[in-house]
């Protein structure tokens, strides 16, 4: 069978796009909450401190290379424990996904499919996911390759369009919040760029090296950083705080904004077009990345069956929270703020057990050799 | 070919799932749908909101012209959106505001507070927030009505975007929307405004203190040439709404009205001007000649405000240039020292305007409709130190200097008047 490997460019765009989807969701909203005015320096402290947090966990699978996380995991932990830590970070990667696709649903049937049974949609995004996973790694990389310039350029042109609002003064205070609030929510902030970490999960699938992949990760959040930041600057901008805080899907109310006279309006029709896409790749990702880790955790030959049943464990845990206010709510309040645990310090707890148990060492030396 | 027939079966599968697409469930044929294209808020007789509805009847593309674009209807309920579904028991069509380009709000209900009818139409996924918002001198179910006749355009949803661009032109025309109102609602550094509209009065319904006011001058005819609100301009013909000055807001409530000339200084002090028709009186000849300058914005007016223990001072710098339109004594006002007289005359005319209107939003509205404290937000590192500033509680005890810089940059088509003979 041919052995599936995707470039650097590809796996760089696939990380900005899965980042970068959360944009098209609550997170302008979220960080306008935390930091006030200053929900673009949230970003910004956030951004840098998860470029941090990924050297060090990239420093890691240098140690193990062609290894995946879940392996390094075993190997540090012991298969009972090391497994134990696998499924945290399968169980706190469904449910991300599940509440991204509650979300995504619940979104589209308030705005675009005002209609539509709310569970009908999320099975429709489900089974489009569902066959993006089962297409696999290949698949979902290319289309994100393909996507990557064309979401870019959709972007920016919505924020250019907007112009018309634009005020510095809606940015000051300068330091919204508080000096402290402001810190405080760049930590947990850094929640918003750990789908970076997804990588470690998938390094037998690169066809470059570990170095590279460090690279790719850090380029990959400086990008999504930079146009995080120009998003929430042009959010805050034309829906200063605290209207910026009411907002359910801010960058559809965005380009909901967009009038430059009669013949130049209703351009978010073109800006659904991306939403979509990238829901759908982050649906996908979530999936796969999912059967990914439970393979290597049972060691399994294939991922494929696995997906049947995790399309179905996806679509149940979505529906586990009784309103949309509670899915928001699960986003911001518990997702947001406590998933950089898992997603970036457990990885970093496993590469300094790695570290002090002098864990792959022999490998490095071996490969130095 | 084993690939192949995957292909072939995969694409067998989509199928029917492309049958199933979402889209179906909100389905709605377009003879089912009724477009709403102007709404109007009174306060009820029967019910405690009266909507008044103007809305599109289709026509076909080909065949004869029909015999009315627009439909009026009014209904009263509880709420807005109350209004709009119980239209169903007499109206055969599924009305949606997605078309909706303005909002008419009556002086009544604005007076009363605007917050509890705002936040259905932000909270709203049909109505935009881009849809203008205008109060009206008056009930706005009469404006509705009034206007029904349209002599220019077809529908009063494109007549109302038209009047809206001449903002730009005249200035004495105020843009808002739901968006602008919204924010002057929530920001701690500014209160809300809304164009003002009224309809065109009848001989009847004149008001006869009116009638009564003491002749103006000629001087002061020049000077308030557009000194109007709704329903006062002296004319004949065209449509029977007018839209002219500006509604004052005090938190929600409708506090009072700026007229046309008032409206120009405004937007003058907001940066919102554009360019305007602007008639003096001739310095030499106060009571018999005038001149006439059409006035651009040059630049961003440049506001600074300056705060101590004692007090706070509000600083504006107004950026202008003009068109000299019409000199009627002939006086060769385009060059030399006649020139810098006529630029220093009308820099000290509109400072001393603007000085008096931004006095008046002090003393009499005590209403910051301007936005001045949104430029102390620099002075505060936090959210919070900016709002315990409470500046809106400051703004009446400010100190205002207005300076204008004017010049005049094109003399029309004319570099000189040569001199009249005279016999």
């Amino acid at each position: 069978m041919k052995k599936i490997l995707v470039g650097h460019w590809e796996t760089a765009a696939f990380v900005i796009i899965l980042i970068g989807a959360k944009a098209f969701l609550g997170y302008p909203r979220m960080v306008t909450d935390w930091g006030l005015t200053a929900g673009w320096l949230v970003v910004l402290f956030s951004g840098l401190l998860s470029i941090v947090f990924w050297l060090f966990i990239a420093g890691v699978l240098a140690r193990f290379p062609g290894k995946p996380l879940t392996e390094i995991t075993e190997l540090t932990f012991g298969p009972f424990l090391g497994l134990g830590i696998n499924i945290i970070v399968f169980l706190y990667l469904l449910f991300s996904t599940s509440n991204v696709l509650r979300l995504f649903s619940e979104a589209s049937t308030l705005t675009v499919l005002t209609e539509t049974p709310v569970n009908i949609l999320a099975l429709l995004y489900l089974l489009a996911a569902w066959l993006a996973a089962y297409y696999g790694i290949e698949a979902i990389f290319r289309c994100s390759y393909f996507s990557f310039p064309l979401i870019s350029i959709g972007v920016v042109l919505v924020l250019l369009l907007l112009y018309p609002y634009f005020d510095l003064k809606m940015l000051f205070p300068l330091m919204g919040s508080g000096m402290g609030p402001v810190l405080m929510s760049s930590l947990w902030g850094t929640s918003a760029f750990s789908e970076v970490v997804l990588l470690t999960y998938l390094v037998r699938y690169f066809s470059f090296n570990p170095q590279r992949l460090k690279n790719v990760g850090v380029f990959s959040i400086s990008y999504i950083m930079f146009f995080f930041i120009v998003i929430v600057m042009v959010y805050q901008m034309v829906l200063p705080y605290p209207t910026g805080s009411e907002t359910l899907v801010p960058f559809y109310q965005l380009s909901r904004s967009i009038f430059l006279g009669h013949y130049f309006q209703r351009v978010e029709a073109f800006f659904v077009i991306f939403w979509t896409f990238t829901a759908f790749l982050q649906i996908a990702t979530g999936l796969l990345v999912g059967a990914i880790i439970l393979q290597d955790t049972f060691k399994l030959p294939f991922y494929r069956p696995l997906l049947p049943a995790l399309t179905l464990l996806t679509f149940t845990t979505a529906f586990l929270p009784e309103d949309l206010i509670q899915a928001i709510k699960l986003e911001g309040e518990i997702r947001m703020v406590y998933g950089w645990i898992i997603a970036f310090i457990l990885p970093i707890f496993v590469s300094l057990v790695a570290l002090i148990l002098r864990k792959g060492e022999d490998k490095v030396n071996g490969s130095q050799n | 070919m084993v690939p192949k027939i995957k292909g072939v079966l995969l694409l067998c599968l989509m199928i029917p799932l492309l049958l199933l697409i979402q889209g179906c469930w909100g389905s709605q044929e377009t003879d089912e749908t009724g477009y709403i294209l102007l709404m109007g808020f009174d306060k009820g007789e029967k019910d405690i909101l009266k909507v008044t509805y103007q809305m599109a009847i289709p026509h076909p593309v080909e065949g004869g012209e029909a015999e009315k674009a627009t439909e009026i209807i009014s209904v009263e309920a509880a709420s807005i959106y109350g209004a709009q579904q119980l239209v169903s028991a007499f109206v055969s069509k599924r009305l949606t505001l997605a078309h909706n380009r303005g909002i008419i709000i009556s002086e009544e209900l604005a007076r009363e507070g605007l917050s509890k009818y705002i936040n259905p139409l932000v909270r709203s996924r049909d109505l935009r927030r881009t849809t203008f918002l205008m109060v009206v001198k008056g009930k706005a179910g009469d404006f509705i009505e009034k206007n029904k006749g349209l002599i220019f355009e077809k529908y009063p949803s494109r007549q109302i975007d038209i009047f809206m661009t001449f903002s730009d032109v005249t200035g004495f025309i105020y843009k808002s929307d739901i968006h602008s109102f919204y924010q002057g609602l929530k920001l701690p550094g500014q209160q809300a405004v809304t164009a003002l509209v009224g309809v065109q009065k009848e001989k009847e319904d004149e008001d006869p203190k009116l009638e009564q006011k003491k002749p103006r001058s000629y001087e002061e005819k020049v000077k308030e040439e557009v000194a109007y609100l709704p329903g006062e301009i002296p004319r004949k013909g065209g449509n029977k709404i007018e839209l002219i000055g500006l509604a004052v807001f005090k938190d929600d409530k409708l506090v009072g009205f700026l007229n046309g000339e008032e409206t120009r200084y405004f937007q003058m002090l907001t940066g919102d001007f554009k360019k305007s028709i602007f008639s003096f009186p001739d310095p030499h000849e106060p009571e018999s000649s005038l001149i006439v300058m059409e006035i651009k914005k040059r630049a961003h007016p440049k506001i600074k405000i300056k705060a101590d223990e004692f007090k706070t001072v509000i600083e504006v710098d107004i950026l202008l240039e003009g068109e000299i339109l019409s000199i009627q004594s002939g006086r060769n006002y385009e060059n030399g020292e006649l020139r810098q007289e006529l630029e220093n005359y009308i820099s000290t005319f509109i400072s001393q305007e603007a000085t008096h209107l931004i006095k008046k939003t002090q003393e009499e509205f005590t209403s910051d409709i301007f936005g001045f404290g949104e430029y102390t937000r620099g002075f505060f590192w936090t959210w919070y130190e900016w709002v315990n500033y409470a500046w809106l509680a400051q703004y009446p005890y400010c100190e205002v200097k207005v300076q204008t810089l004017f010049k005049i940059r094109r003399p029309g088509m004319m570099v000189k008047t040569a001199p009249t003979h005279k016999y």
